[in-house]
């Protein structure tokens, strides 16, 4: 009856590790060769009717799915990120309300390679259709503005973005104060500071902050 | 000896169920809706005829999969056919080793009919015999190799659920199964017993990740070797695992 | 040598929502039949008959205590080559025809295949079926079906074959055929255990019962001694009733001209007397025996609270 109970268990439990043994073995070539770095579907309107209903469900897949894909090849230090933008513009088409897409987005995109994609017209436009569908967030044209300025070196269009953004209700008061700030003392190492440091002080998010720390140390 | 007399029969029942062909008959259906698709979009009737036929293929053997899996031992429980044949000199491991052998000739005919069906769609698009056809069996192949783990799992599943309850969790693995990379990538970046458990489980899941080759393989690229030896490898072992573990359960069920 | 031996036998099972509660579907109880015995096993519906069978073919798990047929523990595979099982309302592969059907089980019997086929046209025959045998199962009557369970049962020539509720739908004809198949499968010495709530064919055909009632065993004995004596007679005369005769009566019944009364066997002599005084002509005398339906009463009935006050 239940004779047969030990040896199927053993039999198990040699199954189970060889195939974790091959799975590992599998992720570890995945890895080497970054096989899968292959984007099936382009097209969010196609995703949109795959997902069933579940937009959402997707759209979290594809962010998981672009913050891997920096993080892999950042970490590999491979210096180019043909698929971000894709990911990210697939994610925030299927979900525009993403705003962490738009945030953590840009910012892996504008900063020039290694530490970013170096396509920071692409985080514009990001961040510009997260606006569209998001005008309530402040955060948004804070995002804008830190780009124009440190990135694109365009201070008249960071002063306007900053200005827009303390117009939105329940705004930092502080983007008032960049907003003047970024017009009159375009350049000054003291206006990037008071950047960052708007940055650590409003952000909770640890990794934010440790990056917010990072350049603060640097600009002095 | 025994275990063969079970497949056997196993076979014929799956065989006289006429509810198998229909897939396989609506699998060559689909391969003709693929070559007409082909024919309107100029320059990629191959790629088109290759990715549409290997997802019918996929499609339609999961379903065989899963009712054939689930109906066929669910139901010997359920109308107590079995009582006649473990009163005879017939182990329970026998009977479910018997049962998964017989299910697995049933859906390598049924996927090997419609893989033909698929290659004879390949001819009519791009006459003349071409090397890549090759990789398009080997596609074919490891569809195959994803079927025999998820009837395993609907085996496993039915020797202790209802076959409704059974088929719906053995569907879940197989979607699951295509995750199963992603969802460990996303466990394993965080920390703590609760992503260790989850990066458990989906070692417990199918892997199905390295058997996806349908888009490189419409786009005429070869399979290395290894990985063709890597995945037969897994399937084997994932497969015994879930029969063992399909083993111990159906030991251990009294069948009231 | 007995056959089958089972030695505190006990089921429980864990119901509830929390699987907290247990109910004891069979209490241990402890059995031995012996070779060559018919051996009817009775109880109404719920008493736990199939329980202690499903128990003896290992399709269920004791709670306790064991069990062991021709000397082998019910838990070791080679026991099933000698046992023929029939279960309850049998139910088959309806894709299979009866001959396909025996066939599969010839060979999970572990039967040569020299002399199967032979033995298949024997036992279809045997069961009368042998006009059957290429029809699909899906076909066949509730009846039929009895007879296909039957056949598979002895088709493989087993020594204890254990039949739950043979008789169930059969017709008269196909329930003598029945009772003359056990007899036969008797005389070539083969142990039948079988469990039934039809009295008439146990009392007809097995040499021992056991009554079960609600999960326990009530009684077991043979059924010469459990329908023995009642002590009392029964006298069948013409005529009436005369007056003197009824201090003695315990019952009484006239049709047309016929009395019967049943007196004890103490007032035999003095109730012939009275019929001789009054001239009525004797028709019979016979002693009363108890039925096995008494007996299977008292022992069903015995925990039940009574059921109508007597007179």
């Amino acid at each position: 009856m239940r004779r047969g109970s030990v040896g199927a268990g053993l039999l198990l439990a040699a199954c189970l590790a060889l195939s974790v043994a091959l799975v590992r073995r599998t992720d570890e070539q995945r890895a080497a060769t970054a096989r899968d770095e292959v984007l099936y579907l382009h097209s969010p309107a196609l995703l949109r009717r795959l997902s069933l209903g579940h937009e959402g469900l997707v759209a979290d897949l594809y962010w998981t799915r672009a913050v891997q894909y920096f993080g892999m090849r950042h970490h590999a230090r491979k210096g180019t990120f043909p698929l971000l933008d894709p990911l990210l513009e697939i994610a925030t088409a299927l979900d525009p309300k993403l705003t962490v897409a738009y945030q953590f987005g840009a910012s892996f995109l504008s900063p020039p390679p290694p530490d970013g994609a170096g396509q920071p017209e692409k985080a514009i436009e990001l961040v510009e259709f997260g606006i569209r569908h998001n005008p309530e967030k402040w955060r948004l044209f804070y995002n804008l503005g830190f780009i124009y300025y440190l990135e694109m070196k365009d201070y008249a269009r960071a002063s306007e973005a900053f200005g827009r953004g303390a117009k939105v209700p329940g705004a930092h008061p502080f983007l008032r104060v960049l907003a003047a700030q970024t017009a009159e003392h375009a350049g000054e190492v003291e206006t990037a500071r008071l950047l960052w440091e708007t940055t650590l002080e409003s952000s909770t998010d640890p990794l934010v902050r440790e990056n917010a720390r990072t350049h603060l140390r640097g600009l002095q | 000896m025994t275990v063969l007399t079970i497949a056997r029969s196993t076979f014929r029942e799956a065989a006289r169920d006429r509810v198998l062909y229909s897939p396989a008959v609506f699998a060559v259906l689909m391969t003709g809706a693929a070559i007409l698709v082909g024919q309107v979009s100029i320059g990629i009737e191959r790629q088109v005829v290759i990715n549409l036929g290997l997802a019918a293929v996929t499609f339609f053997g999961v379903i065989v999969a899963i009712l054939v899996g689930t109906g066929l031992v669910a139901k010997e429980i359920q109308k107590r056919t079995l009582y006649t044949v473990l009163s005879r000199p017939v182990e329970r491991w026998q009977f479910v080793a018997g049962k998964f052998v017989g299910l697995a000739g049933t859906l390598a005919i049924n996927g090997g009919l419609m893989g033909l069906g698929l290659l004879a769609a390949l001819r009519y698009v791009s006459p003349g015999f071409s090397g890549a056809d090759a990789w398009v069996l080997v596609a074919v192949y490891f569809i195959l190799l994803q079927l025999l783990m998820v009837c395993g799992l609907a085996l496993l599943f039915s020797t202790f659920s209802s076959p409704l309850l059974a088929g719906v969790f053995s569907f879940a693995l197989f979607v699951l199964g295509n995750f199963a990379q992603e969802l460990r990538d996303v466990a394993q970046s965080g920390a703590g017993w609760v992503h260790r458990l989850m990066v458990g489980a989906t070692y417990l899941m199918p892997n199905f990740s390295a058997f996806n080759v349908a888009a490189g393989v419409a786009h005429g690229e070869s399979i290395a070797s290894l990985l063709i030896l890597h995945n037969s490898i897994y399937a084997v072992t994932y497969t015994g695992m879930v029969l063992c573990a399909a083993v111990l359960a159906f030991e251990w069920r009294e069948l009231q | 040598m007995p056959v089958i031996e089972i030695l505190g036998l006990e089921k429980t099972y864990a119901t509830g929502l929390f699987r907290k509660q247990r109910k004891h579907a069979l209490h241990a109880f402890t059995l031995e039949v012996y070779e060559g015995e018919v051996f009817g096993f009775l109880g109404p519906n719920g008493a736990g008959k199939t329980t202690t069978i499903k128990l003896l073919m290992g399709l269920v798990f004791p709670s306790a205590g064991s069990a062991r047929i021709l000397g082998l523990s019910i838990g070791d595979p080679r026991v099933h080559a000698y046992l023929g099982f029939l279960p309850e309302q049998p139910y088959f592969y309806d894709h299979l025809t009866a001959r396909e059907l025996l066939e599969y089980y010839a060979q999970l019997s572990g039967m040569e295949a020299k002399g199967r086929a032979r033995r298949i046209c024997e036992v279809l025959q045997r069961v009368g079926l042998d006009g059957s045998a290429e029809t699909a199962l899906r076909k066949f009557s509730k009846g039929m079906l009895q007879r296909v369970g039957l056949a598979q049962a002895i088709l493989h020539n087993p020594r204890v074959l254990f039949l739950d509720e043979p008789m169930s739908g059969l017709d008269p004809l196909g329930r003598r055929e029945l009772r003359l198949l056990i007899e036969e499968l008797k005389a070539e010495g083969k142990t039948v255990f079988f469990s039934t709530h039809l009295l008439a064919d146990a009392e007809a055909l097995c040499d021992r019962v056991a009554v079960l009632h609600a999960g326990r065993l009530r009684g077991v004995g043979a059924v010469c001694d459990l329908i023995g004596d009642a002590g009392r007679v029964e006298l069948v005369w013409r005529g009436r009733n005369p007056v003197a005769m009824r201090p003695l009566l315990l019952e009484t019944h006239i049709s047309g001209e016929l009395v019967r009364g049943v007196v004890p066997e103490a007032a035999q002599e003095e109730a012939m007397k009275i019929l001789r005084c009054a001239s009525l002509p004797l028709v019979s005398l016979t002693p009363v025996r108890t039925s096995l339906e008494e007996y299977y009463l008292r022992q069903t009935q015995s925990e039940a609270p009574p059921q109508e006050v007597r007179a």
